[in-house]
């Protein structure tokens, strides 16, 4: 670990002493043993950047934020890029922002960590001082099915390749798909009746980039009333789930910042499994694969449509 | 006087309130929220987390309904209010104190039927910290609060293992008492040492501190500081911290109508919300999530207090441990502090050199 944030803080470090970055996003110590997002902006300060099992934000979100902010009145938009420390399934995600032109591979330099798992936060308790280490019961449940233990995308990689070891059966959501219609509908209900519609999931969502959401719409009329009941918490949830299908990395932000824990990585997960089985689609692998919504196959299968 | 009521007899009890509509903490999935029972509270939890604010202002409120006549709405009828007394049990100090904030708000410049008519049916039994509480987040005693305290508590309870310290605080505490009849029991002195103990172990608990003195004053002269951009950094802009706060209660007005029919609901709102400023010409005031995150900082330390003379935060926490981010609303204001003592060194020091 203690290796991976030395090569961390020399690549920030060397990269905004030479201009090449305006900045670098990365963790730094938090109170207790949580972290919190840092924005570098002296190399003097790359000394902060920590790399541990609590480094759990995705930080694309601000990447996006960076790629969407427009220049002010009489300005110029300042193209330089910036660093940004990603794990290997947060390397995914810059893979389907370029994929969908979001991204654009030139204003962003990638400091890729390889990554043996990160703790579930909710798992660890909340006086602990320093950042534990990640055992079979603290680690993040996408960890567990995670086939991607090293950056797909990266300037830089830090720490030694992780073997791939785990093959991914989607045993978890093959559960739901088990149930009857009826079981499946009461477990959702279940889990959907106490959504409090904080839009956190969305918020925390670096592929839920549109600037203006269809949720926040007013005109020409609403989609979705503000209600915050069963119906309407449920259709915003399966709308999400409908705009991340094919898209989703499995990066495990919504379901982590979800102040009710609502499963909804389970959600994700399903859609991930089907587009993986019946149209070959894996996202945030190739940056020049197709979007799996963006292309037509007469040869696709149909069968679920009845 | 004091009293107990052993664990044991909570079914009994809850018999006793038939006729009122009982409210207490619910598990769904390890989640607590507050809700309608139907059977004798189950009292041995943290907090939960979404505050019981949501008891007396639920998070979505029928305002009242109507219909269509051709191109004009009428009949506009509020629904029918229940006038069964209520009872919530298990409310934590701090969330029971914040019902005193919202009393004032939402009798302040307009007296608020729905939330009004709910509070004064409503007996709060709150219940002393103790246990998975307080935790790391907790500050209530750095303003004001405790965790045994009594602002907007009618009896509070103190768990005392196999049964309950009850202190009656106000009448309606005393009511209780009377409708629980021999299920209460007078306490011996004993008992009332146990609870001090209690309490005095709750106090000690609290790990975290907030000077808060300087707080209004350093708010006031950092409103153009670049230090909100700083602070709001990393903010994702959900609207969690507002939300879960027992204190916020923003909330908007839409009217829902389907076909011939029509209802006007208030919902929670969240300043944190990119929409929530937005005017109906697509003009927004603030626009960037610093102005938001700043409006949080003063609206709880400043305008809350100009207007009703309290501030709008009790210490429970819940906006600090649910943050995905960490932002830390002690850090923030504490260091709003710090820099509006920078800033003005920085400006005495300019004027010196002119």
């Amino acid at each position: 670990m203690t290796d991976r944030q030395g090569q961390i803080q020399d690549t920030a470090r060397g990269w905004l002493e030479s201009g090449e970055v305006k900045y670098v996003v990365g963790f730094e110590q938090g109170r207790r043993a949580g972290t919190k997002v840092a924005f570098v902006r002296r190399p003097e300060d790359a000394d902060k950047l920590v790399w541990n099992s609590m480094c759990v934000n995705n930080l694309t979100l601000f990447l996006v934020e960076e790629m969407q902010t427009r220049p002010g009145r009489g300005e110029e938009l300042d193209t330089t890029p910036i660093g940004i420390v990603v794990k290997p399934c947060d390397s995914k995600t810059i893979v389907e922002l370029m994929k969908e032109n979001i991204v654009a591979r030139e204003r962003v330099k990638i400091i890729g960590v390889t990554c043996e798992g990160v703790c579930d936060t909710k798992k660890v308790d909340g006086s602990e001082k320093q950042p534990p280490a990640v055992t079979d019961e603290n680690i993040a449940g996408k960890c567990l099915v995670c086939t991607h233990h090293n950056p797909l995308i990266a300037d830089v990689v830090c720490g030694e390749a992780v073997p791939e070891t785990i093959t991914d059966d989607y045993s978890d959501v093959a559960e739901l798909e088990a149930m009857t219609p009826q079981e499946r509908w009461e477990y959702w209900e279940r889990q959907l009746e106490r959504c409090v519609r904080c839009y956190g999931c969305r918020e925390a969502c670096p592929l839920c980039y549109c600037e203006e959401c269809v949720f926040d719409r007013e005109k020409p009329y609403r989609w979705n009333e503000k209600s915050v009941q069963l119906p309407e918490n449920t259709f915003y949830h399966l709308v999400r789930a409908m705009h991340l299908a094919g898209r989703c990395v499995d990066c495990g932000e919504c379901e982590r910042v979800c102040p009710v824990d609502i499963p909804i990585r389970k959600i994700n997960r399903y859609l991930e499994w089907k587009a993986k089985e019946r149209y070959d689609v894996e996202a945030g692998v190739d940056p020049e694969d197709d979007s799996m919504f963006g292309t037509c196959d007469t040869a696709d299968p149909e069968d679920f449509i009845w | 006087m004091s009293h107990t009521i052993g664990k044991d007899k909570m079914d009994a009890l809850f018999e006793a309130l038939s006729e009122h509509e009982v409210y207490g903490p619910v598990e769904v999935d390890g989640v607590w929220t507050y809700k309608k029972l139907d059977s004798a509270p189950d009292l041995e939890f943290g907090n939960s987390q979404v505050p019981p604010k949501s008891v007396f202002f639920p998070q979505t409120e029928t305002m009242f309904e109507f219909k269509r006549d051709g191109a004009r709405f009428v009949g506009a009828e509020e629904p029918q209010r229940a006038s069964k007394p209520l009872v919530v049990f298990g409310v934590r100090p701090c969330d029971a104190k914040a019902f005193t904030l919202l009393d004032k708000l939402f009798t302040w410049d307009y007296i608020d039927p729905y939330f009004v008519d709910r509070r004064e049916r409503a007996t709060t039994i709150a219940l002393t910290c103790s246990g998975q509480k307080p935790d790391e987040n907790c500050f209530c005693t750095s303003i004001e609060g405790s965790p045994s305290g009594t602002e907007g508590v009618d009896s509070l309870w103190t768990d005392l293992g196999d049964r309950y310290f009850v202190e009656s605080v106000t009448e309606k505490g005393e009511a209780l008492i009377e409708l629980g009849g021999n299920l209460f029991v007078e306490a011996v002195s004993d008992d009332e040492s146990s609870a001090e103990e209690v309490k005095e172990n709750a106090v000690k608990a609290i790990t975290r501190t907030f000077d808060r003195a300087e707080v209004a004053e350093s708010l006031r002269c950092l409103f153009e500081s670049k230090y909100w951009e700083d602070i709001s950094a990393s903010c994702i802009g959900c609207g969690m911290c507002t939300l879960l706060c027992p204190t916020c209660h923003c909330f908007d007005i839409n009217d829902v109508v389907k076909q011939g029919e029509g209802r006007r609901e208030r919902t929670w709102d969240s300043c944190q919300f990119e929409y929530y400023s937005s005017h109906a010409s697509g003009h927004n005031p603030r626009p960037a999530k610093r102005m938001r995150q700043r409006n949080r900082m003063y609206h709880k330390f400043l305008y809350i207090d100009n207007n009703l003379g309290v501030i709008g935060c009790v210490g429970c926490g819940r906006c600090i441990s649910a943050c995905p981010v960490n932002i830390d609303i002690i850090d923030v204001t504490e260091g709003a502090v710090a820099r509006a003592c920078m800033e003005k060194d920085a400006d005495a020091k300019g004027e010196e050199a002119a």
